[in-house]
């Protein structure tokens, strides 16, 4: 391998940073200018003469504490968690035994099966929301968090079932195969041999699991109507737009706040998330 | 003993797992136990102050009637879907908020409740405004509740700064709009998929003599030399005193354009005046009100005519109209009014002279815009064909065609087009 010289190492380094910056820029500034309108006051909100990138007139927390002690806000936060946390467990150990099944197994309609998986997330809420209504309803949910932790594996599962599957068919099949002759079985192959190599699957299939709940908003909007049992993103909206008038201050500090969650789980999971699938699963 | 990530994990997966079947488990008490509840469901009112009034006003009645109840808001624009879903389900809120032609689309999960009314249109007198939205195939089917007053706003600094006087007709405006543009105050009305679209370009349609359907309500009249003549003065409005953001504005457009010092003059209800007060924001003595324009064929004012109905399949119909009784009684609808800041408006002529709209000089003449006001669909009722319609912006959308270049002739053979699909098929 040819030597790099030091001034051609420092050039190469500062090339490739100075080629992020544009798309650090684009995709942090949504974040930045939603802190920064958290955290101004409703003056310099609408002063034209306002520099709208930066605090002219002081941190203002008038929005937070708005959010936090008049409205139910940490109640919608801990909704929005259970029911993000409980579907996303659920959905992910489903869809960890749909989708390698759908890998490994060979089953008359396996094929069609998988397709049929992928058709079903592909059906908008929009579409689904009514009929659900009425299983809702009928099954006496209307109105409580059960409702979400029932229908949100309805688009979780096949999207998880989805991800998972694209993982379980690169795992090398010769590393099950070995464990077969030696005597393990099925399951025992799948959570033996496969899902410690699948760690980075998982953990990925979770965090977008706990994303897409987190997110959710058309469902909790139809099968949660008392504040006691809103979620953020409705609880938000239904606060903070008011008639046609939209407190901005007061939606970003509940986005700011409504973000941490996730930001903490992406970073705890950060090296899981990136890291090869395969990595250090065969080796010579 | 070392903590490392996996037990971390696995103790904090195991402990959040349990408090959240716990939480869930935790759910409310078998039907038999409970107390009856009153529930009701509205948009979330620009005042706050009037909805906490309303849930004060529910817990009031509670206490009389020995039950418990809720007051459930949500976004504007959210409420519709509420409304398909729990008259899908058959199941929701005893009272649900209405507006216009929402009245007509659920007419049949609607339950009629002239018991109530009749006695409160005697005592209070309705206005026609509201008779012509609720009272549907000879029942009152939604409780009149509140209308909104659309009417001029406009920035006193860029008037007198060009020495302007206030239009009394929407081609003053346009004059006055053209001058404000080249001083860079520009007018807006928005020209997009919102629902304030509608309402302002339908208010103009009427004052030009245009109208979308027959008074039958079924016969489509969109396609005529008068609608012509509209779209002909929208496009000269649009050119000669507006820019081109209308064309992507939501709701809150015209608010952000008159908020920002921006704007020059926009068509809307108060909440903008109300909303720089409450914020003390410094545009605040700037913001002057004038009354609603007339055109060729005369002054109308479009606005939102809302009510509480009761749903059909609600198990607690009789307990909501006693709810509505309660509601409409003098002390109670007075204070309720005067919680929502002069915003709402009084369905009942009894209620035009409230001090609400005395005190404050850039609020005393919104009562004076309830005659001119009609329904949407007017000459017709608001009905689901006007829902049907509205749903897919068609008006906004006529114009916009005729501002982006399409020939007027055209543009109203598409919308011609698209309503006569829409009576086929709508039910």
């Amino acid at each position: 391998m040819p030597r790099v010289r030091r001034g051609g190492a420092f050039r190469l380094f500062v090339v490739d940073h100075v080629g992020l910056v544009p798309f650090l820029l684009f995709i942090l500034f949504p974040i930045y200018f939603m802190v920064v309108t958290a955290f101004k006051t409703d003056r310099e909100l609408y002063d034209l003469q306002a520099i709208p990138f930066w605090i002219r007139d002081g941190v203002s927390l008038g929005h937070f504490h708005h959010l936090f002690f008049k409205t139910n806000f940490w109640r919608w936060l801990f909704n929005s968690l259970v029911v993000s946390f409980v579907t996303m467990t659920v959905s992910v150990a489903i869809s960890i035994f749909a989708a390698y099944s759908l890998a490994r197994l060979r089953f008359p309609g396996a094929r069609s099966f998988g397709i049929g998986v992928f058709i079903t997330y592909l059906v908008p809420p929009t579409l689904l929301f009514l009929p659900l209504t009425q299983i809702v309803n009928w099954l006496g949910l209307i109105d409580s968090l059960w409702a979400l932790v029932l229908t949100y594996p309805t688009f979780l599962i096949p999207f998880c079932t989805w991800l998972l599957l694209g993982y379980f068919k690169v795992v090398p099949r010769e590393i099950e195969e070995c464990a077969l002759v030696d005597g393990c079985g099925r399951l025992g192959v799948l959570f033996r041999i496969v899902l410690p190599i699948a760690v980075p699957g998982i953990v990925c299939a979770m965090l977008f699991a706990f994303t897409l709940a987190w997110n959710e908003f058309l469902y909790a909007l139809t099968f949660t109507s008392a504040s006691v049992t809103k979620t953020v993103t409705v609880g938000v909206a239904a606060e903070m737009i008011r008639g046609d008038v939209f407190h901005w201050g007061g939606i970003m500090a509940g986005a700011v706040t409504g973000a941490l969650p996730v930001v903490v789980m992406y970073v705890f999971f950060l090296d899981y998330y990136v890291v090869g699938l395969t990595a250090g699963s065969v080796k010579g | 003993m070392a903590i490392t990530r996996r037990r971390f994990l696995s103790t904090t997966g195991a402990a959040a797992g349990a408090a959240s079947m716990g939480w869930l488990a935790g759910g409310v008490a078998p039907a038999f136990a409970q107390r009856r509840t009153l529930t009701a469901l509205a948009l979330s009112l620009f005042v706050p102050s009037g909805d906490e009034r309303l849930t004060q006003i529910m817990q009031e009645f509670g206490k009389q009637a020995n039950c418990d109840v809720r007051f459930d808001t949500v976004k504007v624009t959210d409420v519709p879907i509420k409304l398909a879903a729990e008259a899908t389900a058959q199941a929701g809120h005893d009272l649900v908020n209405v507006w216009e032609a929402f009245g007509y689309l659920h007419r049949n999960n609607l339950a009629n409740i002239e018991d109530v009314i009749d006695d409160v249109g005697r005592r209070y007198e309705v206005y026609p405004g509201h008779k012509a939205t609720f009272h549907i195939d000879g029942h009152w089917k939604v409780a009149p509740w509140y209308w909104l007053s659309f009417v001029g706003t406009y920035n006193t600094k860029h008037f007198k700064a060009a020495n302007l006087q206030t239009p009394k007709t929407w081609d003053d405006l346009r004059k006055v709009g053209a001058e404000l543009k080249k001083r860079g105050a520009p007018v807006g009305i928005a020209i997009s998929n919102c629902t304030d679209s509608i309402l302002s370009w339908r208010t103009v349609m009427w004052c030009y003599g245009a109208k979308e359907v027959e008074a039958d309500g079924k016969t489509i009249a969109i396609n005529s030399p008068k609608t012509a003549e509209f779209l002909d003065y929208a496009k000269r409005l649009y050119s000669d005193a507006m820019t081109s953001e209308v064309l992507s504005w939501d709701d809150a457009g015209n608010n952000r354009l008159i908020l920002s010092g921006k704007g020059g003059w926009v068509h809307n209800p108060v909440s903008i005046y109300l909303a720089a007060k409450d914020k003390d924001m410094p545009i605040t003595g700037e913001l002057g009100h004038h009354e609603g324009l007339a055109g060729p064929a005369g002054r109308f004012a479009g606005t939102f005519h809302h009510g509480l109905g009761i749903w059909k399949f609600s198990k607690n119909v009789d307990l909501a109209k006693d709810f509505l009784r309660f509601l409409y009684q003098e002390d109670k609808f007075n204070s309720w009014i005067a919680a929502a800041k002069g915003f709402c408006m009084s369905p009942f002529k009894k209620f035009e002279g409230h001090e609400v709209w005395r005190k404050d000089p850039n609020l005393t003449l919104l009562p004076k815009e309830g005659p001119f006001t009609r329904p949407q669909g007017w000459p017709g009722p608001p009905t689901q064909y006007i829902a049907a319609m509205d749903s897919k912006y068609l008006l906004p959308n006529m114009i916009a065609k005729v501002v982006g270049g399409t020939p007027i002739k055209d543009a109203m053979t598409w919308m011609e087009g698209e309503m006569q699909k829409i009576f086929k098929e709508t039910l």
